[in-house]
């Protein structure tokens, strides 16, 4: 399920060295969980100026799933506020390219790619609140998936569609302290949207979006607790088949200066 | 459904027993006449509003993003809409306050008990969190809040700390003051940490020429309130912060709510809620 190990010089990294990395194209591996540990990761998307403020107000009224770390100034590619220096066209490992709602190729920069008119946003993702539930002796690295729900969001202009949420398998002490621990943590999804029985929520265990099988029936020693995901705005941006959007690569995100213990909540 | 007594004059008691759709529907009635909201519909989250032609709309959202401290915003309505369906379904933002500012080209305009004749369809409303709802907890866990105490206008001060810019909207950020003693600044702290949607906690305690304040008793909005010996003064972001900078951009049109009379949502003040 989970992808190849990372090679320890990336996880030791700092942000900016990491972002280095990823410009140089060393970053070869199909995720960036533990990389530069302790820093936030964010899922990337970036949309014309005409959809801008629709996809903002998207995200404002749906904040679990889209916590909005930062925007940037139409047609500066430099996230200011979280990561100043970086450059949003080359300092990611992957980008999706996206036109009419449908993905249209993977590509390392979009420096060719970039407009004018373009704005990015920068999203929270629960990969940020791994170190910490690590020391507090939750395990991240097995039984986790990405899945398609029936829950809807609260739609704004063109935005609408139901959410996307990260599945764990946690033993029911686990699944307190990840509670507890998450809640801190309301830029990166915050506590947990639902626990327990997957149907409930429509959760789509035969077409997990991460990972090529279908998610095991839940063995009786765990519970199985869900966190709304950053891949939420990306599904609704293509659901709404906006002509042109630029995201993340699948399971890659930007590495921000933010360290994940200094933005949690007391 | 609606407890409303008819033809008599409405008390404070009985306005802070109300659920907020009862006080909403007393200001669409015209017989709000207190001086504040606070108290009013106990247990419920009040907000600022700010209301803005649509194409100040996203520089203001991505001010409001830049700016959490000072700028929560719990609703943002849809172009033309006047209903804030997430945080009080059925209200109508055009009445449901007990008086509007209106402001034109940066400069005031009119006070009004309802803007239903300025409305248009370019319109959009944003709903910020404000101090009145975490002044009850500092209370109840006995940490006094003077300008409660006096009941008169919490003092507010431009500060020299900046706001992060988003297109045309810049400028200080506004703070208020409340006089904490000592011993019970952490405390404060930690209570006001837990309304991250209502400023949250404190962004300063002490030295108010460290944040560029000059003279305590001379607020540049509200009232001025004693220090005693052993009190400390401590500041918190300040909902006014994005209507002084919005002013400043003379939007040829904004409207805000009356400072201290905001706007009753029906979200409970205690939870996660829906944010």
């Amino acid at each position: 399920m989970l992808d190849s190990p990372v090679t320890p010089d990336f996880g030791k990294m700092t942000a900016r060295e990491f972002r280095a990395a990823a410009r140089a194209g060393q970053y070869k591996a199909k995720t960036t969980r533990n990389v530069a540990r302790g820093h936030v990761q964010c899922a990337l998307v970036v949309l014309p100026g005409t959809l801008a403020f629709d996809f903002l107000v998207f995200c404002q009224r749906n904040q679990r799933p889209c916590p909005v770390l930062e925007v940037t100034d139409p047609g500066n590619p430099e996230p200011k506020r979280i990561a100043p220096g970086a450059d949003l066209r080359t300092d990611l490992p992957l980008y999706s390219v996206y036109r009419n709602g449908k993905l249209e190729r993977h590509v390392e920069t979009i420096v060719d790619l970039w407009r004018d008119d373009l704005v990015a946003f920068l999203i929270g993702s629960n990969t940020s609140c791994d170190m910490a539930l690590n020391r507090i002796g939750v395990q991240t690295e097995r039984n986790r998936w990405v899945l398609r729900t029936n829950i809807q969001t609260d739609p704004a202009g063109p935005f609408r569609g139901p959410m996307v949420v990260t599945m764990r398998w946690l033993t029911p002490k686990e699944a307190i302290l990840a509670t507890q621990l998450t809640a801190r943590f309301p830029f990166n999804h915050g506590a947990p949207i639902h626990i327990g029985d997957p149907a409930a929520i429509g959760a789509d265990l035969q077409n997990p979006m991460t990972g090529n099988e279908p998610v095991p029936e839940t063995p009786k020693d765990v519970v199985p607790v869900f966190w709304a995901c950053s891949m939420t705005p990306q599904a609704v941006a293509i659901a709404a088949g906006v002509e042109f959007m630029l995201t993340s690569g699948p399971s890659l995100g930007f590495i921000a200066d933010l360290e994940t213990d200094k933005v949690g909540l007391p | 459904v609606t407890a409303l007594k008819r033809t008599e004059t409405l008390t404070a008691e009985d306005f802070g027993r109300m659920a907020p759709r009862e006080v909403r529907q007393a200001m669409r009635e015209g017989r709000f006449h207190l001086p504040t909201t606070r108290n009013v519909a106990r247990g419920h989250v009040q907000c600022a509003l700010v209301v803005l032609p649509q194409r100040y709309a996203f520089d203001f959202m991505v001010f409001c993003q830049r700016n959490h401290r000072p700028c929560p915003v719990y609703e943002v309505t849809d172009r033309g809409s006047w209903e804030p369906r997430r945080v009080a379904p059925g209200a109508d933002l055009r009445t449901d306050l007990a008086l509007y500012h209106v402001y034109r080209h940066g400069k005031p305009d009119a006070k009004v008990e309802a803007i239903t004749d300025l409305w248009r369809d370019d319109l959009v409303a944003f709903l910020l969190g404000c101090s009145l709802t975490f002044e009850h907890a500092l209370m109840d866990a006995g940490v006094g809040v003077r300008n409660v105490e006096r009941g008169t206008l919490v003092p507010m001060f431009v500060s020299n700390l900046t706001c992060r810019p988003a297109g045309r909207f810049h400028g200080p950020m506004v703070v208020t003051m409340r006089p904490i003693s000592e011993a019970q600044v952490q405390l404060a702290g930690e209570l006001t940490a837990r309304y991250p949607h209502a400023h949250g906690a404190p962004l300063h305690a002490g030295s108010p020429q460290a944040i560029g304040i000059v003279d305590l008793d001379r607020p540049d909005y509200g009232d001025p309130v004693t220090i005693h010996p052993g009190e400390v003064p401590v500041f918190w972001a300040c909902g006014v912060t994005p209507q002084a900078v919005a002013l400043e951009t003379r939007p040829e049109l904004m409207i805000t709510h009356e400072p201290g009379i905001m706007f009753l949502t029906d979200l409970p003040r205690e939870g996660d809620s829906r944010l």
